[in-house]
């Protein structure tokens, strides 16, 4: 009982929240994803200096590349924090109904006596 | 650390989870407890819909109660963590692993605390990895149960120094077989000592991190990872990408202490602003390309512990060999390798590493010398770029293009120590044993160190010794266990030479009866074949100093008495024949230069010394007329007998820890004889005999100095000459058994080739001479007169002799 009040329990808010808030965060790489938000994306070249067309061809390109970049990284993180809520509100309620099952035996058995749901 | 008297309370609170968790560890049981807990939680769903409301309670009731039982195994009982640390504990409970604790009882002797441990993890491992199986333990562990507090107050101890945070059954079997009265004496037998017995403790400690980290997750920084980094295709089809191999599933390495520092190094040259290069120089084997895979191990898994623009870099390997094939000439190959330069530097999550570099620095079959397009690269500092180089090419580079080499920052890879190099093997052990699937044991690991310093020389540690065990899993004793038997004879085999100790019924026979054996080619000399017979015998026992030759002699005497037969002897009865003999006529070697000869390769000429030893260690060296060679050769020569080592014209060292040295000299043969006739045995004048070479400078003390023995060799008498007869027909009959034919000689006979083939200056040779022109003659021109037949016995006699004799006068 000491355990399950005590060190179990921050054992499960660590497992139930942190663990899986921390596993979204590295699986869909919210962090480097929102670091990184308006960065080209999947570039394979980069030119530099040349005439002005190159020079237009080439921002335009980066321009195009940025946004392509931040729709997909925009998906990812919007899958990513949907995820995250999930895990949040499923960590939260596991959290909290633990404290309750050391009693689910008495809880059910008191139900059965009064006669709930007869 | 304290020294707590040591008690085990088996009614401690941790005691008794102990052995609450038992029935948990079996998985068939955990999945039958998960599948009713969920279970009843849908029933207990399903009946609120339905309204049975009963059933549902009693459904709750059930789950609720399952998994309060279930979270709690994998919570605290699973695992169940020390109470207390190693150093402040008095009550073993609180620290002994939960497996271990719950099959503890009262009152428990060594011998049944063996038993407990008889069925985990430590026992298997002790008894793979050192050959200490149940059995040894349950067999010598003490049966007084007073005994067992001295295996505990070991057990603290042993986890104390291999910073265990409990004692486990590695732990335990450690201090079991520590705690065996004469442990010692029983681990020699095993060629261990108590400090490889700790040692374990840390492999097994290591091997079990090893699996748990191989079982966790792959990827590493997650699914947007890459994201912002730029498409590398061309240098992805043509480069290794080790970040992928790790991220799949490579083995795992720890850094050793001594290359931690390194691997800092190498992070901050590649965080820093300019040139992001770092250039690793060691020799080969050092483990340079080891490191990088350890630095890109480290870049993925640990990427808080280096700077952010380095985390989650790609480090991608570029093989000469693949690029050249990818390329038709020299230009495209030029546009190739910029192409991905470029490609590397705008993806901006790459480090090139380029391994053996020496093959991008210089033309050749399977090289291109890519330094003119290097150079601007890396003075750019765009590109980040790991280089690989031995210490010989750093020097060559430095030499032909200083410019490049300035702009590459040198780091300094060094070879281990045998700490590190057995820990690299370890590492490595899993990686060697699922290739060739054998076991590797602690022996052979330590074996493959000892006898890789010995023979393998052009390649440094840890790498010349798992070399060495890569050919030792080729030969496997039962049950595919490779012990340090398996490595030795891997040397043997590789190196043609014998480093197991004599072991076999015959071997041992054969070294006990060396001296008779000897004497069965050359007659007396006894003294010489008794000090040459030790000193075989000493090295095959293991009692010589192993980084010396065998045995190093200085032979003395007359021509003709055996010297030069010593050696041929030798080579045949004890080094497996008489090719096995490497003869160096010295009086060849009379210039300043000769010394070049004798170091030539086995390239420029495969009849030099060194090549000769280089391709055949195990054999009889024999330097003839040593008087005759120069000073600059006598000079070589003295580091040859000091160390047994020379470098050959490519400077690559030679072993002749394997030969036996023998130098004649025909110097003093008149001063031998003189003592000899004034009736003075060896042993009285041959101190004052050397003193006298010396005083007339034919030979330095120094030089003198180096050999074990000098060996003095007296004149043949004529009774001595009449033996030599028989051995010289011994030899004819040889030739002759082909043909079923054999020949004798009358005494008289004998007696008269002993009396015209006497001469005291020039020792047997004459006589083989007078045999050859009698014997040999007469046997010739009857087997043509067809006067002998096959299975026929000719007997000569004196007078026939003779007239064969005048007949050639």
């Amino acid at each position: 009982m000491r355990w399950w009040y005590g060190a179990g329990w921050q054992w499960a808010v660590q497992r139930a929240i942190v663990e899986r808030l921390q596993w979204c965060n590295e699986t869909f790489s919210i962090t480097a994803l929102i670091r990184t938000f308006f960065s080209p994306f999947k570039q394979t070249d980069n030119t530099q200096g040349g005439s002005v067309d190159v020079r237009i061809h080439a921002f335009l390109d980066n321009v195009v590349s940025r946004f392509v970049g931040m729709f997909a990284r925009g998906f990812i993180i919007f899958t990513g924090v949907v995820a995250g809520l999930v895990a949040f509100i499923s960590g939260v309620a596991f959290v909290a109904l633990w404290p309750l099952a050391p009693f689910a035996i008495p809880i059910s058995l008191g139900l059965m006596v009064l006669g709930v749901g007869k | 650390m304290n020294t707590p008297v040591p008690v085990c309370n088996l009614d401690s609170p941790r005691a008794a989870k102990a052995r609450f968790g038992v029935p948990f560890d079996s998985r068939p049981i955990r999945l039958f407890l998960w599948f009713v807990m969920m279970t009843s939680l849908v029933g207990w769903f399903w009946s609120v819909f339905l309204q049975h409301q009963m059933v549902g309670h009693l459904l709750f009731g059930l789950s609720g109660t399952l998994a309060v039982l279930l979270f709690w195994y994998y919570g605290e009982l699973k695992e169940l963590a020390p109470s207390q640390t190693i150093d402040e504990t008095h009550d073993l409970s609180s620290v002994l692993s939960r497996r271990l604790l719950a099959r503890l009882k009262k009152d428990m002797t060594p011998v049944d605390l063996a038993k407990v441990v008889a069925d985990q993890q430590g026992a298997y491992f002790y008894g793979a990895r050192f050959g200490i199986g149940k059995e040894f333990l349950q067999e010598l562990s003490s049966k007084d149960k007073d005994a067992t507090i001295a295996v505990w107050q070991e057990a603290l101890v042993v986890a104390h120094k291999t910073n265990s945070d409990r004692i486990d059954s590695a732990v335990l079997v450690a201090a079991l077989i520590l705690t065996i009265p004469d442990h010692d004496n029983y681990l020699a037998q095993l060629e261990l000592d108590s400090s490889d017995i700790i040692a374990g403790v840390g492999w097994r400690h290591h091997m079990r991190m090893m699996r748990d980290r191989h079982r966790e997750k792959r990827h590493y920084g997650g699914i947007g990872r890459d994201l912002s980094f730029g498409w590398a295709p061309v240098l992805n089809h043509v480069g290794f990408n080790i970040t992928n191999s790790i991220q799949a599933g490579g083995i795992l390495r720890r850094p050793v202490d001594s290359r931690l520092s390194t691997i800092d190094q190498i992070v901050h040259l590649l965080a820093q602003p300019g040139r992001r290069n770092a250039t690793l120089v060691g020799e080969s084997g050092v483990g340079k390309t080891t490191l990088v895979y350890t630095l890109a191990q480290k870049l993925l898994q640990e990427p808080k512990t280096v700077p952010s623009e380095l985390r989650y870099q790609q480090v991608i390997e570029l093989d000469a060999g693949h690029l050249i094939a990818n390329a038709k000439g020299r230009g495209q190959l030029e546009e190739l390798l910029l192409h991905i330069f470029n490609e590397a530097v705008h993806a901006k999550n790459v480090i090139i590493f380029l391994d053996e570099a020496q093959l991008f620095l210089r033309e050749g079959t399977g090289s291109i010398d890519l330094s003119s397009i290097l150079l601007p690269v890396l003075e750019g500092g765009a590109l980040k770029l790991i280089v690989a180089l031995d210490s010989q090419e750093w020097l060559r580079l430095a030499q032909t293009n200083p410019g490049l080499a300035q702009s590459l920052n040198r780091v300094v890879v060094n070879p281990l120590d045998f700490e590190e190099t057995v820990q690299v093997i370890e590492d490595e052990t899993l990686l060697i044993e699922g290739k060739h699937q054998i076991v590797l044991m602690n022996q052979a690991i330590k074996e493959a160190y000892k006898l890789a310093e010995r023979y393998i020389h052009e390649q440094a540690f840890p790498g010349r010794a798992l070399k060495l065990l890569d050919a030792a899993a080729g030969f496997p004793e039962q049950k595919h266990f490779v012990t340090a038997r398996s490595v030795q004879e891997a040397a043997e085999k590789s190196f043609d030479v014998k480093v197991q100790t004599a072991s076999s019924v015959e071997e041992k026979d054969k070294l006990l009866n060396l001296e008779n054996l000897i004497h069965e080619r050359m007659i007396n000399q006894t003294r010489a074949v008794k000090l040459v017979s030790d000193a075989l015998r000493r090295s095959r026992t293991g009692v010589a100093n192993d980084k010396k030759p065998i045995g190093t002699f200085l032979f003395l005497g007359p021509t003709g008495v055996g010297k030069t037969e010593l050696s041929k002897a030798l080579a045949d009865v004890y080094f497996g024949g008489q090719d096995r003999m490497v003869r160096i006529d010295l009086n060849e070697f009379s210039h300043p230069d000769d010394t070049n000869r004798l170091l030539a390769t086995g390239a420029t000429d495969p009849y030099s010394l060194c090549a000769q030893i280089a391709k055949q260690p195990f054999s009889v060296v024999l330097l003839d007329e040593i008087e005759k060679a120069h000073p600059n050769v006598l000079n070589l020569l003295l580091q040859l007998l000091d160390e047994g080592m020379l470098r050959d014209a490519q400077n690559k060292p030679i072993s002749f820890r394997d030969s036996i040295i023998i130098a004649t000299s025909n110097a003093g043969a008149e001063q031998i004889r003189a003592h000899i006739e004034k009736g003075q045995q060896l042993e009285q004048f041959e101190e004052a005999l050397v003193d006298e070479l010396i005083n007339a400078n034919i030979f330095r003390p120094e030089f003198i100095n180096r050999f074990d023995e000098i060996i003095l060799f007296r004149p043949l008498t004529k009774l001595e000459l009449m033996q030599v007869v028989d051995l010289l027909m011994a030899g004819i009959n040889k030739g002759l058994a082909g043909r079923k034919i054999t020949v004798k000689l009358t005494d008289d006979a004998k007696a008269l080739l002993v009396d015209k083939g006497y001469d005291p200056r020039l020792g047997a040779r004459p006589l083989r001479r007078v045999v050859q022109r009698s014997v040999e003659n007469v046997v010739a021109q009857r087997l043509l007169a067809g006067g002998i037949t096959p299975g026929q016995t000719l007997q000569l006699d004196a007078p026939e002799l003779q007239t064969t004799l005048d007949d050639r006068s």
